[in-house]
């Protein structure tokens, strides 16, 4: 389906990149949530969302979409539209709500549901990886006091080294170390994941130990399940998931009773 | 930011005898910023991650590092000449020495008077004291006395500038004093008065000529302990002279030792943290928001605190000794006026006038995408070499290495083993072909 047939059957107007009107697109995701976009896989797609700021034309530019709509008739600032103009990343604008526009576009056929496929174009994904993403990856051990807390310094040089914002790098370290020391303090063993982009800072930590009986509980301030022994050595203030969501954009926990936690924080530049 | 910022060059007391270096490893591996690389044969500082600390001065087995200071003939060029001892200078001279002997020393050296930085450290403590109580959004806040931290908080921990306390460091308010009372008493111009800092560290000597945080130093000139020393040691034969300034107390003499600027200060939730080294852990910590519970930091380039200064002579544990019990002796009631100092506090007279501006050392390059390139790239390389951080490649570490060949400053042929692998492989190709028979010969061979 081209784009000027989404703009028909969307009643949509363009609100820049006339010329790209003839762009074939495949498959569209509809999302209000960074972290769900950013996950999404599909090829040639168009976004549908209701987000207007700076971050969705970056984040558009980095999915590899081929245009943004916005829906609920919402129109972004002057400055996300130059962004998306250097970008080359054409706008739309609809009234629909997003539940229409996603409908709509199901039901005229817009239903492929094609990920990137990292076999069948090895190039076009190594140059994505490469290009854009750097991983960097430490295996931490639970009770190992003695190396507690040099993975996210060790990550923190590299952010610097990097030019990240002094602030951001502030932010990313602080989730990092209390990701990092929640291992420790908890787990047998786990990974601190940093993912780093020129849009933003993905940080996963994911853990095997006893997992978290009472998540909502665990994010309450000076809530800790720490044994007195570990509070002697002035952890376990029971700030730690907190703070990392305090000091993250994205903040995501998923734990199992007795087989781990993994928590994935993003932090947008 | 922009790149643009940093084009300045900037001026540096630690400099290199050229003749001296012999091109060893010793100081690469010592310096605390990683900002000496050996190339050609010779060491050579780098300009932007030097923080003037002294280490290499001190690490340097031919003596081929010097700080840069002034000479006393520099004396001559003012009408009415003032020193201004460190408090670490009280704690050189053999035991039984006092103040008043080092101070008429100076003055038979040439010095028209003597104004003790000492007394101003006490002024000033109180003034930080009056800034901690009033100001508790930021914790920790980070002492702005030893020019050498402030530079590493530049250069690599640019997100804890906010936690420099803003207030001016006792040698500028010794030298601020100092002016302002000559002119008042006897007319002197500031341009007429030569105000000379006896200096423990080449830090100092930078910051007079690039201080941090101000435009313009209200000194004229720095001169090393080790320079005066001798001058001074053959001239403490007396204590007769009566300076038109306040003596100082032990209060501030403390100072030159590390832990005396939180004892003046009085407070309980300080730390006092002494060594480049040290000082780099405890920012980062304070960098990953585990100290915020503490009020302020101490932090001293040198181990000891300033008596452990680069252009110091007596022995740091054994100057220790000597300026605690100096200090005793003095006793602890400063001369100094609590109110005034709140009070002009108040009016701003402490204050440093200007910003202090990250001069980020660590970018790999200016634009992001370029900059994650390039560490990837880094990170790959520094697999690839073999971790032994031998230093013969001229860089201080493998890593350090990495860094200088991403950014094109060197090649993994300078790793040696690296080289090794090439030669092996080269002479393997070499001694494969030399097997190889033109084949008229080769069913000969068989």
């Amino acid at each position: 389906m081209k784009l000027s047939k989404i703009k028909e059957l969307l009643q949509a107007e363009v609100l820049w990149g006339d010329e790209f009107l003839d762009t074939e697109v495949l498959s569209a995701c509809g999302a209000d949530l960074m972290s769900d976009i950013l996950a999404d896989t599909k090829v040639s797609a168009v976004l549908l969302t209701g987000l207007t700021h700076r971050q969705i034309i970056q984040t558009a530019v980095m999915g590899d979409f081929v245009a943004v709509t916005f829906v609920r008739g919402k129109i972004p600032p002057k400055d996300v539209i130059e962004l998306a103009r250097q970008a080359k990343v054409p706008l739309l604008k609809t009234n629909l709500p997003l539940y229409e526009t996603c409908g709509i576009l199901y039901e005229a056929g817009l239903r492929q549901t094609h990920t990137k496929d990292v076999t069948s174009k090895p190039e076009r994904a190594e140059e994505v990886e490469s290009a854009q993403t750097m991983k960097l990856t430490y295996d931490i051990l639970g009770n190992d006091f003695n190396n507690a807390g040099k993975a996210a310094e060790q990550a923190k040089m590299v952010l610097k080294q990097i030019g990240i914002d002094p602030s951001v790098i502030r932010r990313v370290s602080i989730a990092a170390y209390e990701a990092e020391m929640n291992i420790v303090i908890h787990a047998h063993k786990g990974q601190l994941i940093f993912a780093i982009t020129p849009a933003y800072i993905e940080l996963i930590a994911e853990d095997q130990g006893p997992g978290i009986s009472d998540v909502q509980k665990a994010l309450e301030e000076g809530y800790s399940t720490a044994p007195a022994r570990i509070r002697e050595l002035g952890f376990g203030a029971g700030m730690g998931l907190p703070n990392m969501k305090k000091f993250t954009d994205i903040f995501e926990i998923d734990s199992v009773i007795g087989k781990g936690t993994k928590v994935r924080m993003v932090i947008n530049l | 930011m922009k790149a643009g910022d940093f084009v300045q060059q900037y001026y540096h007391s630690v400099t290199l005898d050229v003749d001296k270096c012999k091109g060893c490893t010793n100081c690469i591996k010592g310096c605390p910023t990683e900002a000496i690389r050996v190339r050609n044969g010779k060491a050579h500082i780098l300009e932007n991650k030097c923080i003037d600390c002294g280490e290499c001065i001190r690490i340097c087995p031919n003596s081929a590092k010097y700080a840069a200071t002034d000479s006393i003939s520099r004396l001559k060029e003012f009408k009415f000449k003032v020193a201004l001892p460190a408090p670490s200078l009280f704690g050189q001279f053999k035991e039984g020495t006092s103040t008043k002997n080092i101070i008429y020393a100076l003055k038979k050296i040439g010095f028209d008077e003597v104004y003790e930085v000492s007394l101003a450290a006490e002024e000033v403590s109180f003034a930080i004291r009056e800034y901690i109580s009033k100001h508790k959004d930021i914790r920790p806040l980070i002492s702005s006395s030893c020019p050498a931290v402030m530079r590493l908080i530049q250069v690599r921990f640019p997100e804890l500038i906010k936690n420099i306390i803003p207030i001016k460091s006792p040698m500028e308010i010794a030298a601020r004093r100092a002016k302002e009372i000559l002119n008042k008493e006897f007319g002197y111009k500031a341009e007429e008065i030569g105000v000379f800092f006896i200096s423990p560290c080449p830090a100092k000597a930078t910051s007079v000529r690039q201080p941090i945080g101000s435009d313009k130093s209200y000194l004229d000139g720095v001169i090393s302990i080790s320079g005066i020393f001798g001058d001074i040691v053959k001239n403490l034969d007396g204590e007769e002279f009566k300076s038109i300034f306040n003596s100082s107390s032990g209060l501030g003499i403390g100072w030159g030792r590390a832990g005396g600027e939180n004892l003046a200060i009085g407070g309980d939730n300080y730390l006092a943290v002494d060594g480049i080294h040290n000082c780099i852990e405890v920012l980062e910590e304070v960098e990953m928001n585990k100290l915020f519970d503490i009020d302020y930091i101490e932090c001293q380039a040198c181990i000891g605190g300033c008596i452990g200064g680069a252009l110091t002579v007596e022995s740091q544990y054994i100057a220790r000794v000597k300026i605690r019990r100096l200090s005793e002796k003095l006793g602890f009631n400063s001369s100094v006026d609590k109110n005034k100092v709140v009070k002009q506090f108040k009016d701003g007279y402490y204050n440093l006038e200007g910003k202090i501006l990250p001069k980020s050392s660590l970018k790999l390059d200016d634009d992001l995408v370029e900059a994650i390139r390039k560490m990837e790239l880094l990170e790959k390389t520094v697999k690839d070499l073999p971790g032994l951080d031998c230093g013969s490649c001229g860089s201080p570490n493998c890593r350090a290495l990495a860094e200088d060949i991403v950014k094109g400053q060197a090649n993994e042929e300078d790793c040696i083993f690296k080289l090794r692998d090439r030669v092996k492989h080269l002479a393997g190709e070499m001694y494969d072909l030399a097997q190889k028979l033109p084949p008229t010969m080769e069913t000969k061979e068989r």
